[in-house]
This record gives structure tokens, sequence and C-alpha cells, in this order.
């Protein structure tokens, strides 16, 4: 059984490319997870398409999965979790994050889609940490962002955004 | 010792809170506590604005061992009105006044005072007299009504606090260790039926320490009189003492106990009280600004900290927020969005860089999941993608950025002690008493002069008394029904909730008080927890 878990399988990008994966790696993935089980020896000897991702950003996801091959499933979120959440990011992750910022945006739309919750987490911290503590200025500036608001849908915004004044 | 006060071990605030009533209020709206004796209007004044009928309850008030920096000076107001003064009375003036005179008295007007800040004590009662307390002219006798710009260190300001908002201020009860003997009773807590400590009756009053004496009802498991300090002075006696709080602080350590060990940890709670019960861990315990400044020795009421004798539980202005945000029409839904915004202005009118807008809800939602109100708000104003948000985001924003506000996330009910005040058991107690008095009279007449109606009799009476209410029941279903908000997950507009306290915060000085107490009990179990850890404290 161990040798079957530790077989290869290809994944396909979007844009044509196959990739050899290790299938302990390529399980990080709960979308490719779920279809080793549902098709079983079928899906290892063809090359599984994945066509919501291109090769670049594929084989940056791969990078990511080799790394965290070993680590625990994480556990399903709750409502207490809430009160411990943090934007800590480990080290390595972070290095792994230094990317121009459509690779940012592919690989969190990359992992939504294949379904690996820890990737997914790790790029949504990263944008929310180029968020925090920003001005609406500042963070046009950071995401490259026009500002196509009318005065008078700024004033709007402004009110609206009351609930947020300090107590 | 001199006077000195046991303070909530859970909060560090006095049970010995004083009000001073507004223009307007009635008597009962004002009223001194200290741990020596206590100064009360009469309470059947309550609804008779007009009738001064005076009741003074106090002991040596001008015996002050103790001069802090505090001003004592109480019922000098600091409004600049100018005040005609009538030279034949010259006589009963300053001297008095500068002293500590009894509270809420002063013999004026005198120079300086809103005569509005006055109202004349024309009616006295013949032993107050004879104490010798007041000036042999009772008619130059006032009582110091707040104005808006008062300072009184002996009590709040009646315009800055209500008493709605006040209930329950000088309630205490105890934790104690239960002895050998300890039997349980019906009206005993699960959370006592498995620990090693109960909870005894509650007070409205804490003696000073050099007083003692402190009375709870009812005595719950025998303890009319538990040996009450949030200091523990003489460690041999240690497992004697009993942990004082506010009945409504050790709701909120409830809440906090469950989140942190899933359960009302009174065995690690007691165990801590234990642990650090030198003055110095007392005193050195991390509190809001203005709290072991306030609590020198008399209770320092300052201006603008009037939130410290808040309600934190029943929160009258928080109660109309919540219950409005309840939306129970059947459109409802937790995906509709929290602004009013046209579909048409949620795109951008021309070509957009903003990399945002290639990420779909589910995406941005989970950005947002790791982002403070303030972020929200910038990123609101800086992209287009966030100009509408489904009001579920507010809810995670109220866990994160409000957990004090249990109401959004646990259903548990109020604890049963903080639904009602000890004079509520006593009026209850009195009453009984009265009754009982009454009923031994009739009772002897009847027996000899009807005895074959007797017993028909007896049956008739008890059959009252047993269908008399319980206050107690009486007051804890009320809260249950009219004073709690349990928020509905799938019917609560979230977004309401939180403008609602944003617009509203300036009335709510009940959830700045639990906001606080909260961080204060959060350091409490925060400590327990690593006790743990340490051995120091065990599972018992």
């Amino acid at each position: 059984m161990a040798a079957e878990k530790s077989s290869i399988i290809t994944l396909q990008s979007n844009d044509g490319v196959s990739i050899d994966v290790d299938r302990q790696v390529a399980e990080r993935s709960m979308l490719i997870k779920n279809m080793m089980e549902d098709l079983g020896d079928e899906a290892i000897s063809t090359a599984v398409p994945i066509p919501n991702v291109n090769e670049s950003v594929l084989k940056k996801v791969i990078e990511w999965c080799e790394h965290h091959k070993n680590d625990p499933q994480p556990a399903q979120d709750d409502d207490s979790d809430s009160r411990k959440k943090t934007t800590d990011i480990e080290e390595w992750d972070q290095k792994f994050m230094q990317v121009d910022q459509e690779m940012l945006f592919e690989i969190i739309l990359a992992s939504n889609y294949l379904d690996i919750k820890p990737l997914l987490d790790v790029g949504c911290k990263t944008v929310a940490n180029m968020i925090k503590g920003k001005s609406p200025e500042e963070i046009r500036k950071t995401f490259n962002i026009t500002n196509d608001f009318t005065p008078e849908e700024e004033e709007q915004i402004r009110r609206e955004n009351e609930w947020a004044e300090d107590r | 010792m001199g006077y000195s006060e046991a303070k909530c071990r859970l909060c560090g605030i006095s049970f010995n809170i004083g009000r001073i009533r507004k223009a307007g209020e009635p008597r009962s709206d004002g009223w001194q506590s200290t741990g020596d004796s206590n100064t009360k209007y009469d309470e059947d004044d309550e609804d008779d604005e007009d009738d001064l009928d005076y009741v003074y309850e106090s002991a040596e008030e001008d015996d002050y061992e103790f001069e802090s920096d505090v001003e004592l000076l109480g019922p000098l107001s600091e409004g600049d009105a100018d005040v005609e003064t009538n030279n034949d009375e010259d006589e009963y003036w300053p001297d008095h006044i500068i002293g500590n005179p009894p509270w809420g008295q002063i013999q004026g007007p005198v120079p300086g005072h809103d005569p509005e800040e006055l109202l004349p004590l024309d009616t006295y009662k013949g032993e107050e007299k004879e104490r010798g307390l007041h000036s042999p002219r009772p008619e130059f006798m006032y009582e110091h009504i707040a104005g808006p710009n008062c300072q009184d260190y002996q009590g709040y300001n009646g315009n800055l606090i209500s008493v709605e908002e006040m209930r329950g201020c000088n309630t205490l009860q105890c934790l104690m260790w239960k002895n050998d003997d300890w039997q349980a009773e019906p009206d005993d807590m699960e959370f006592e039926l498995s620990s090693r400590c109960f909870l005894t009756g509650i007070s409205d009053h804490m003696p000073s320490r050099d007083v003692g004496g402190l009375i709870v009802i009812p005595a719950r498991h025998g303890e009319k009189c538990p040996w009450a300090d949030d200091v523990t002075w003489h460690h041999t006696l240690d497992m004697e003492y009993g942990m004082p709080f506010h009945p409504t602080c050790f709701d909120v350590f409830m809440h906090l106990s469950k989140l942190h060990f899933g359960r009302v940890d009174i065995n690690g709670l007691m165990q801590w009280y234990k642990l650090e019960g030198e003055y110095e861990e007392v005193h050195n315990f991390p509190r809001a600004e203005g709290v072991h400044e306030s609590g020198e020795q008399w209770w320092a009421h300052s201006r603008g900290l009037e939130y410290f004798a808040a309600n934190p539980l029943f929160i009258p202005h928080l109660l109309p927020i919540l219950r409005s945000a309840i939306h129970m029409e059947p459109s409802f839904n937790q995906q509709i969005g929290a602004f009013s915004v046209l579909e048409s202005t949620l795109t951008s009118p021309g070509l957009s860089t903003d990399l945002f807008n290639t990420l779909p809800q589910e995406l941005i939602l989970d950005i947002l999941f790791y982002l403070p109100s303030r972020s929200i708000a910038n990123l609101r104003l800086a992209s287009r993608a966030f100009r509408q948000l489904p009001i579920s985001v507010f809810r995670t924003l109220l866990m994160d950025e409000m957990p004090f506000l249990w109401e959004v996330y646990d259903s548990s009910p109020p604890f049963y002690w903080s639904t009602f005040t000890a004079s509520t058991l006593q009026a209850e107690k009195a009453a009984r008493e009265r009754i009982d008095k009454e009923v031994s009279f009739y009772r002897s007449i009847i027996e000899e002069e009807m005895p074959e109606l007797h017993e028909m009799w007896c049956q008739a009476l008890h059959q009252l008394i047993d269908e008399r209410p319980d206050p107690r029941v009486e007051c804890y279903a009320r809260a249950l029904k009219e004073e709690i908000c349990e928020l509905p997950r799938e019917n609560t507009n979230w977004y309401e909730v939180y403008v609602g306290i944003t617009r509203n915060w300036a009335n709510l000085k009940g959830l700045w008080n639990r906001r606080r107490i909260w961080k204060d009990v959060e350091e409490v179990c925060t400590r327990i927890k690593r006790y743990y850890e340490e051995g120091k404290i065990v599972d018992l």
C-alpha cells in the first residue's frame, strides 16, 4: 500500500503542459485527493486536467505542496477559531509568497480551485497583511488601483463606515 | 487598622458606591454607601417626588480617620453661579462645610453654589437632631443636588449615570470552600455540586474591614456571615476566606471560563484567589486606569469614571439596539448586503486594474476574515470590490472585536444571582415576617374563638402563603424574558448591531464596564491556565 501512495501522477495545466507529481504531494489538494479515491488506478494511468491553472502557477502550487507534504490535514473551522485567528505566517511561506501581485492572486485562485485550504489561508493572510494599517490612498498605491469613486460615492462610503469608528 | 474596603476580586471595584441625584429625581435615587455606614433616602418616597421626608442612617460621618489626596469636600459645586447670600446666615456657613459635612447635606446656600443644586430639607426626624449632627436651625439645611458640572467624590453624579444603569452595583456574593459536612441544597448550581466550593447568599453592603459583620441573604448552606476579603491576610486561615465579587462579574467569569476551560471552573478560580492573595498581588493586578486610584480608602467617585458602577449585564440602552437588529421576515438572510448600494455601482465604470475584481465573493470574504474593522473601512474607500459586504462579515467582526458581546455567540442564560439584589430578598423576608406575625396573632384568636374553623383556616392560609410569588423566581423569569436578548444567528442584521453600538457608544456605560471586566477576568483565566500548566493549580 505504501508503494501505491508514493506513485507518480501527471497533472495537466490549462496551457497543455504535463507535470509529474508524487501522489502524496498532489493529495495536499483535496480536489485531487477525492478524485484519486473516486477514480483509483484509472487516474494514475492518465493525465489529470487542471483546467483553471496555468503551468507557472501550477508549478508554484506544487512547490508549496512539496514543502508541506508531511503537514497534518487542517481541522474544520468553527466559531471558536475566530478568537484565535492570526495573520502570522511562517518564514518559509513568507518567502514563498514574495511574488508579483498577479501571481499572488493566481495562487489564491488556484488554491481555492484545488481546495488546498492551508495555502489559501497563507495567500489571504499575505494580502491582508499588505492592507493592514494602510490608509485608502496607500492601499490603492500598493495594489495599483485607480480611484474611480465619485465624490458623492466616497462621501456615502464614509457614512457607511460609521461602524468602524473608534470607541 | 482604620477604614478599609474589600473590593470585588474579579473587577477591583468597591461594593460601596454612592449616587447624588439630579434635580427632578425622587429621593430614593440618591444614596451614599460606605463600609462604615449607609445613607439612604426613604425607599417609600420613590413615587413621590415632592415628599422631602428625609431619612439619615449614617453614623459618625464626620469622623474620617483618613484624609487622602482625594478631595473629600463633597458638596461644593464647581459651578460658577453667583448666589446672593443672606448675611443673617453667615454664622452657619463655611466652617461646617469645609470640614466633612454629612453627605448630601449642606448648610446653605453658600457663595458659589448654584441654588438649583440645593433642595431644602424641611423635615427632620427627632432622633437625627438628638444625635447632634445637624444645625440647630434645620430650616437652613439643604441636600446637595448634582448639577451637570459637580465633582463630589462621595457619589457619582446623577447627571452622568442613571439609577437604572447602576442597578446592583453594591451587590456582592462570595465563593467559599465547602467544609466536611457540606450538604447539597435544592438551589445549588450544577458547578457547585461538582466542585469543592459553593456560592454564598448576597448582600448590598460590604462593611469596612475594621467594622466587619458582612451579612448575606439567604444563609446558603448555613453561611450567614462569610469572612469576605479580596486579600487573604492570614495564610493559616486561607480556607476560611470567602472570595467577594459582584454577581454580575461572576457572570462574566462564567462566560470566559467556558471559553477557556469548557466549564465553570470555580475550583480553579478559588485556587487562583488563594495563590494571589497577598496585598501586593491584589493591588498590582492589572486594571483599567482609575480603578486602583479610586480605591485607596473610601471609594473616590471620580468624574468620568461613572461607568465603573454600570451594570455590565443588564444594559438599558443595549437592548433596543439588539432587538431592532432581529429580522424575522422570510426574505432576510445572511448574504444580503449590509449597505444600500445600486447594483450598477458595484463594478468599475471603465477598465479596471484592480486585481480584487478578479476574485470571487467567497475569496473576498476570506481576505476580510483576517482584517479588523478599520482596515475593512479603508479598503472600502480604496477598491470597488469591497463596496458591498454581506452582513455575515459583521458577525465575524463583532466576535473578534467585541468578544464581550456574548449575545452574538452564546445563548447561556444570565447567572441566577445576578438578576436580583439583596434588598429585594430582604424586603420579601420582612414581608414574610410581618405575615407570620399577623398569622400567629389571628391563629390564637381563631383557635380560641372559632375552634371549629381553625383547621380549615390553617389550610387556606398555607395555600395563600405557598402561592405567594417568590421574588427571586420572578426576577429571574423577567430577566430571561425582557432583559436578555439572544441574537438568532440567521435572523440578525449584524451590521445593524455593530453600527448601533458604535453610534450609541456614549450611552452604553454598562458595555464599557463589561469590556473592562472582560479584560480583567480574561487575565484571571490566563493565570489560572498557566498555574494548571505549572502544577500550582490542580484538578480537585
